[in-house]
């Protein structure tokens, strides 16, 4: 379908573009426009007001920190994909924006768009959130930080503002290896179910463990309690197996058109396994 | 600052197929409805309208887009490419001809789309694996072809180049 009728505007700095949001009702940022124009086709959007962000420079960078990197909100999944520093820094990052779409999406595709849209089946917020990212919100009060952990309310709800832009994520280096899994219908779909991991190894025993699932529930979601069970652990098949099936466990999951809650935590289990075998044998 | 009211058309200069053209469209328009009503550019097929077929993928700044996921008034500035830029007159790209040798399309709505598709695959990695084609191929969807002979033509074409095409004196990539 077409879209519904809305004005339009290409501010070039972001205060003007935080004005336009604030002085005109019913307007919405325009990132990549790969998640809002589809929702505007199926009518399921119609805002009155488009603000593009697409020519506000400072958006389109990012930046390395001496302890993390601070990723622009207008960078797109392709930039990302392709750059060394996310590879260097954020290697659940690379692994995950593989999984983004299909090239053409990705071309146009934000990061900071797929964060602010919180789809419960997009790759960016798990990424953020089991990294512990800080997502930097700007508005005419000026500028504040909202943990990723406080971030995502539910499906395309986060604690934006109206009238505030995201323009970035600062996401802290990790000391751990990391790794990254998906199930979808076709390659590039979005996800019925995702699970990154994360563990630093000592001694052959972890240290550290982050667990988390995406695309199970409204929101990421964590496994403090199977993370708990790792420490001091090995990565031996069978601790692999119990703290995959511990992980699932407590989630509450939904339901939708393409997956029954309990296909979603059998999938959820399967997942999790996968990722930690592959960081206990090093296949990465 | 570019604005336009919803009733207003905005003017917008862009390089389509190697000519500056200048139009002006309501920001509404998207790009795909832009290049085919304003244009003429006819070869850019709308599908499903919201992102999922592929089948109004072009080339802007080379790089492969869904152009019913861009506005017509985001044009502005950039260079576009579509599925007109690639015959000579009546001569055929060799990347065409690999098509129509492998008969890798039926009823052909796909193949513009599928055409910008492979050209971007082919500029990054001009000597793709079966595997990599049918990767990049999962994000255009034809409802005819299975893909087989598509991957054929595609595969044949980066293996093989022009050779065995006449006429065809262009290489991949360009």
């Amino acid at each position: 379908m077409k879209f519904p009728p809305f004005s339009y505007a290409c501010p070039t700095s972001l205060a003007e573009a935080i004005d336009l949001l604030n002085d005109n009702e019913d307007s919405r940022p325009l990132a990549g426009g790969q998640s809002l124009l589809p929702m505007m086709a199926l009518r399921v959007a119609a805002p009155g007001m488009l603000v593009d962000l697409g020519d506000i420079e400072m958006l389109r960078q990012n930046m390395v920190l001496p302890e993390s990197m601070r990723i622009g909100a207008m960078v797109t999944h392709a930039t990302n994909a392709a750059s060394l520093d996310i590879w260097m820094h954020f290697p659940l990052m690379s692994q995950a924006l593989h999984h983004v779409a299909h090239q053409a999406v990705r071309n146009r595709g934000t990061f900071g768009g797929s964060i602010a849209h919180a789809d419960a089946g997009a790759e960016m917020p798990l990424v953020v959130s089991a990294l512990d990212g800080m997502l930097l919100l700007q508005g005419r009060e000026g500028e504040r930080s909202v943990p990723a952990a406080d971030f995502f309310q539910g499906h395309y709800t986060t604690a934006i503002e109206s009238g505030e832009i995201l323009t970035g994520v600062e996401i802290p280096f990790s000391d751990m290896d990391w790794a990254f899994e998906e199930m979808a219908r076709r390659s590039g779909d979005l996800a019925i179910a995702m699970a990154a991991a994360g563990v630093r190894i000592e001694d052959g025993v972890c240290r550290k463990a982050r667990l988390m699932f995406g695309s199970i529930s409204d929101r990421p979601v964590r496994a403090d309690e199977a993370e708990a069970f790792l420490i001091g652990r090995e990565l031996t098949p069978p601790v692999i197996r119990e703290v995959s099936a511990m992980a699932a466990a407590g989630i509450h999951a939904r339901s939708d058109t393409h997956a029954s809650a309990e296909y979603r935590l059998s999938l959820a289990t399967a997942l999790m396994r996968r990722a930690l075998t592959r960081l206990a044998t090093g296949a990465m | 600052m570019r604005r336009a009211d919803e009733d207003q058309r905005l003017d917008v200069v862009a390089t389509v197929n190697g000519r500056e053209r200048r139009f002006s469209v309501l920001p509404r328009l998207s790009l795909a409805d832009t290049l085919r009503e304003e244009l003429g550019l006819y070869g850019v097929r709308t599908g499903c309208e919201h992102g999922v077929c592929g089948a109004c993928t072009i080339l802007v700044d080379e790089l492969p887009v869904r152009s019913c996921l861009m506005l017509g008034v985001q044009a502005n500035g950039k260079t576009i490419r579509t599925v007109e830029s690639l015959a000579e007159g009546s001569s055929l790209h060799p990347l065409q001809e690999a098509f129509r040798r492998h008969h890798a399309l039926q009823c052909g709505f796909c193949t513009a789309g599928i055409l910008a598709t492979s050209q971007a695959l082919l500029a990054e990695n001009p000597c793709p694996t079966r595997e990599e084609v049918r990767e990049v191929l999962s994000g255009n969807i034809c409802r005819c072809t299975g893909y087989q002979t598509i991957v054929d033509a595609i595969m044949d074409y980066a293996e093989n180049g022009q050779a065995g095409v006449a006429g065809g004196e262009r290489g991949p990539a360009e």
